[in-house]
């Protein structure tokens, strides 16, 4: 696998560089601007580009625009976003074009090493992942009125942890309940939201996603 | 010059006496003059009366004007010939033989009818500036200059001559003088009507071209010259005792008098204007001081003392009375004199007057003064202390320079340089409105003066503060961006790299160093969480990069789950009005956390026509107010810089809505 990294913060990306190599994953380039990023996606294909949302020259939305950019010409390279804080909007207009390859992290995420390389590869293997933070962000936004309002607790609860990109058995052993009682409140949940439950992970990502802004 | 106004008055010194006495002399007569005039004698009085004092009026205004000397020697001559036929009728009529010299006076009589008919045209051709409309009207005085010297010339060569009607018993002169005399008569006559026509048409031709005002003053002078021409020459014809020579003098002297009131002929309003104000007063006091000395004479009575008393007390009520007086009887002459500079200081005093009361809006001022000076397009400007040029509103203005049709003068006061005010042209006699008026504005002038140096002075604080808070909300973006790209990404690579190298060591690491690593790493994760919290509370990066909306929302979702985001502004403002927006919504939820934990809160954020409205509305205690705290106090100031209003509903127990509007585009 061929990563490219985009990040100003030139300590920051050497220590994501240090981790993916070690890891055995390919960095074909690590670049600390858009334009540089943007050159060498368009040379290389790389599998992989994990972009800084802020990036020079005005560090407000450099990188998700960037992000676009790759997504509209090169298919083929997934994207991760990273993020210093919380900074949804533009973000979310991607997932609920096309959610594949696609993810949005915290970059305190990174930290937990082995998370950060699982997501890598599911990203890079055209899964989706969404920092639970911004999941948690997103499901709190939704007013009791709404069509969530219908969602008990609980299921609000898996709701977010499937939103995270966690399978079934991940959600039972995190919330200490038992396989079949989180199956159930998925297909609650599923049937509350009008969704058709599919075994593909990031399916289930991008249809919470989908819901969640559109009924914002 | 100096000798035209020496001649004008004595000839008023002679010719007045002179009517006067021939008409005192007539009344004692019986008026028998009668039988010796062809026409009304009285028409001659008027003549002799209005003419020489016509002619020092236009001196006064115009020196050395020829139309003047026209006046003054038609009343001259019109005098002689009152004076004349008078002396004439009592030698010869009344008391035969009791005077000397009939035989001259009547020789006088006959001829002095003449040089006021040969004249005439020349008032009409030469008004109203002593002057021909134009090269080519010159040649139009010389019937009158013919006629003028024939009738000179006839008399001379036909004495002793007298006419052939003024005395039946004549002697009759040698033949040849009479019938040269006789002969003339038409010449005369042609001569006479043709200089009328020309003067007519000159009259008629100076309508054209002139300013408004002396066309109003032509046309009143043209209607006295017709009426004159065709009730004398109607007169004439009809034969004495019709009165029609007399009335037509009247109709001319009337319009004469009218253009004078009305439109300022020859600027003499002023004189009339004095002569009548005294001559009141002195009519006033003397009235006053003939009663009182009448009635207190007869209280007093036998008493020997009574008369000196008497004159005393008249004498203190005359005085007593001038004064009071004087002011009334100025303010009725000066109405029905001059009425429209009258009416333009009147208006410019009512609104000095209620400068006290209702403090103007800017422009104001201006208003008045373009109505008072019937100029809509006046223009004022003033000056500042530090010399710049500034319009009433305050707004910069460039020095105004004459041209284009408009005049420039300078406005100046008590504290030197006031500013400049940009009419229409004035004619002569209009000056002395513009100074009227301008005399009325000055406490008015000084006080827009004063407005628009505060105006000024206002906006440049406004400027100033609204730059500040620009300035402090630019440093905001700044630390927060060097917290999130400096400070927090240092701390989170720190951490990256000691859990990389834990890992990368693996097995190979001292046991004892894996928790001191994690504890390591715990607190760097600690000190980011620490570090974001800080930045926080100063203006998100999504602000800039997604504008307010996003920017709501996000800080909504760190709030407790009780916060709703109702309504955000489906487009952009700029950077100074979402910052506020975003201020309020985070000082009103900070509140809210603060004051009515757990209670729900919601932020509404919309902008209808040009009203932006950010309100945070919780259902907690309430009892709050903007002089609680230090942040609402800023908050208020910050919505005051942008124009807004901040204000805050906070009964007690009632919930606390905090809500800002502010302009915006």
């Amino acid at each position: 696998m061929r990563v490219v990294l985009a990040d100003d913060a030139v300590l920051l990306r050497e220590g994501i560089h240090r981790i993916l190599t070690d890891d055995g994953i390919t960095v074909s380039a690590a670049v600390g601007d858009v334009d540089a990023l943007l050159d060498h996606v368009a040379a290389a294909a790389p599998d992989l580009a994990v972009i800084d949302i802020r990036m020079p020259p005005t560090f407000t939305d450099e990188g998700l625009r960037a992000a676009r950019t790759v997504r509209e010409r090169h298919p083929g390279t997934a994207v991760l976003l990273l993020s210093q804080h919380v900074q949804v909007g533009g973000a979310l207009d991607l997932f609920t074009t096309d959610a594949s390859g696609l993810g949005y992290l915290l970059k305190d995420r990174i930290i937990e090493i082995d998370d950060f390389l699982a997501a890598i590869r599911r990203v890079a293997a055209g899964g989706s992942v969404i920092d639970p933070i911004v999941i948690r962000a997103l499901v709190e936004r939704r007013s009791p009125t709404d069509t969530l309002g219908l969602l008990s607790d609980r299921e609000r609860e898996v709701l977010s942890l499937m939103a995270q990109g966690l399978s079934n058995p991940a959600i039972a052993t995190r919330l200490f309940v038992g396989l079949r009682t989180i199956e159930t409140h998925v297909a609650s949940v599923f049937t509350k939201l009008g969704l058709l439950p599919t075994p593909d992970e990031h399916r289930r990502v991008r249809a919470v996603i989908t819901y969640l802004n559109h009924s914002g | 010059m100096i000798r035209g106004a020496r001649l004008a008055w004595p000839v008023v010194g002679c010719a007045l006496p002179l009517t006067a006495a021939a008409v005192v002399v007539a009344v004692r007569d019986g008026l028998t003059w009668r039988a010796f005039v062809t026409g009304d004698p009285w028409f001659s009085v008027v003549l002799a009366v209005t003419s020489p004092l016509l002619g020092v009026a236009v001196l006064h205004r115009e020196p050395g004007s020829r139309l003047a000397w026209v006046f003054s020697a038609v009343g001259l001559s019109r005098a002689v010939f009152v004076a004349a036929t008078v002396w004439t009728n009592h030698t010869y009529i009344v008391t035969p033989g009791s005077w000397p010299g009939g035989g001259f006076a009547s020789w006088v009589a006959f001829w002095m009818r003449m040089p006021a008919v040969a004249l005439a045209p020349l008032l009409l051709l030469w008004f109203p500036d002593g002057r021909p409309p134009g090269r080519r009207w010159r040649a139009a005085a010389i019937p009158s200059g013919v006629a003028l010297t024939a009738v000179l010339l006839l008399a001379v060569l036909s004495w002793p001559y007298r006419g052939p009607r003024l005395l039946p018993d004549a002697p009759v002169p040698p033949g040849t003088r009479a019938q040269m005399a006789a002969a003339c008569f038409p010449v005369l006559a042609v001569a006479g009507l043709a200089g009328l026509a020309a003067g007519l048409a000159g009259l008629v031709s100076r309508l054209r071209g002139s300013d408004p005002v002396v066309r109003q003053q032509v046309k009143w002078y043209l209607y006295g010259g017709v009426a004159a021409i065709v009730l004398n020459l109607a007169g004439d014809v009809l034969g004495p005792g019709t009165g029609l020579n007399l009335a037509g003098t009247l109709a001319s002297v009337a319009a004469i008098l009218i253009a004078v009131e009305r439109y300022q002929l020859w600027n003499i309003d002023r004189l009339i204007n004095r002569t009548l104000v005294y001559g009141t007063l002195t009519a006033l006091a003397a009235a006053t001081y003939a009663g009182c000395a009448a009635g207190l004479g007869l209280l007093l009575g036998g008493a020997a003392h009574g008369r000196s008393l008497a004159v005393a007390g008249a004498t203190l009520a005359a005085a007593a009375l001038v004064a009071p007086a004087r002011h009334t009887v100025q303010t009725t002459i000066d109405r029905w004199f001059d009425r429209r500079a009258f009416d333009a200081v009147a208006r410019v005093r009512g609104f000095a007057a209620r400068l006290g009361t209702a403090p103007p809006a800017p422009g104001e001022l201006r208003g008045v003064l373009a109505a008072a000076l019937r100029d809509p397009d006046l223009s004022v400007l003033f000056t500042l202390a530090d010399s710049r040029v500034v319009d009433p509103a305050g707004v910069a203005a460039m020095v105004p320079s004459a041209g284009g049709g408009r005049t420039v003068r300078r406005l100046t006061g008590g504290s030197g340089n006031l500013g400049w005010l940009t009419h229409r042209p004035m004619p002569a006699h209009e000056t002395r409105l513009l100074d009227g008026v301008l005399a009325a504005a000055a406490v008015p002038l000084e006080y827009a003066r004063l407005q628009a140096e505060l105006r000024v002075h206002l906006a440049a604080v406004e400027a100033s503060r609204a730059r500040i808070v620009e300035a402090a909300d630019a440093e905001r973006r700044r630390i927060e961006r060097n917290l999130h790209d400096g400070a927090q990404q240092r701390l989170v690579a720190l951490a990256i790299r000691l859990r990389s190298e834990q890992r990368r060591l693996g097995a190979a690491l001292d046991p004892r160093m894996s928790p001191l690593l994690d504890l390591a790493v715990d607190q760097l994760r600690d000190a980011v969480a620490e570090l974001r919290a800080l930045a926080q509370g100063l203006l998100p990066a999504a602000l800039a990069s997604e504008g307010l909306g996003p920017a709501l929302r996000e800080l909504v979702d760190r709030h407790h789950a009780s916060a709703r985001l109702l309504q955000v502004p489906d487009h952009r403002h700029g950077p100074a009005l979402e910052a506020t927006g975003w201020f309020i919504a985070a000082e009103g939820l900070a509140n809210a956390a603060k004051h009515a934990p757990g209670a729900p809160v919601t932020v509404t954020a919309n902008c209808e026509g040009t009203t932006f409205t950010i309100a945070v509305t919780d259902r907690g205690p309430g009892g709050a107010s903007i002089d609680a705290g230090s942040g609402l106090r800023g908050l208020a100031d910050r919505v005051d810089t942008r124009g807004g209003r901040l204000t805050i509903t906070s009964p007690p127990g009632g919930g606390t809505d905090l809500r800002a509007a502010l302009p915006c585009a």
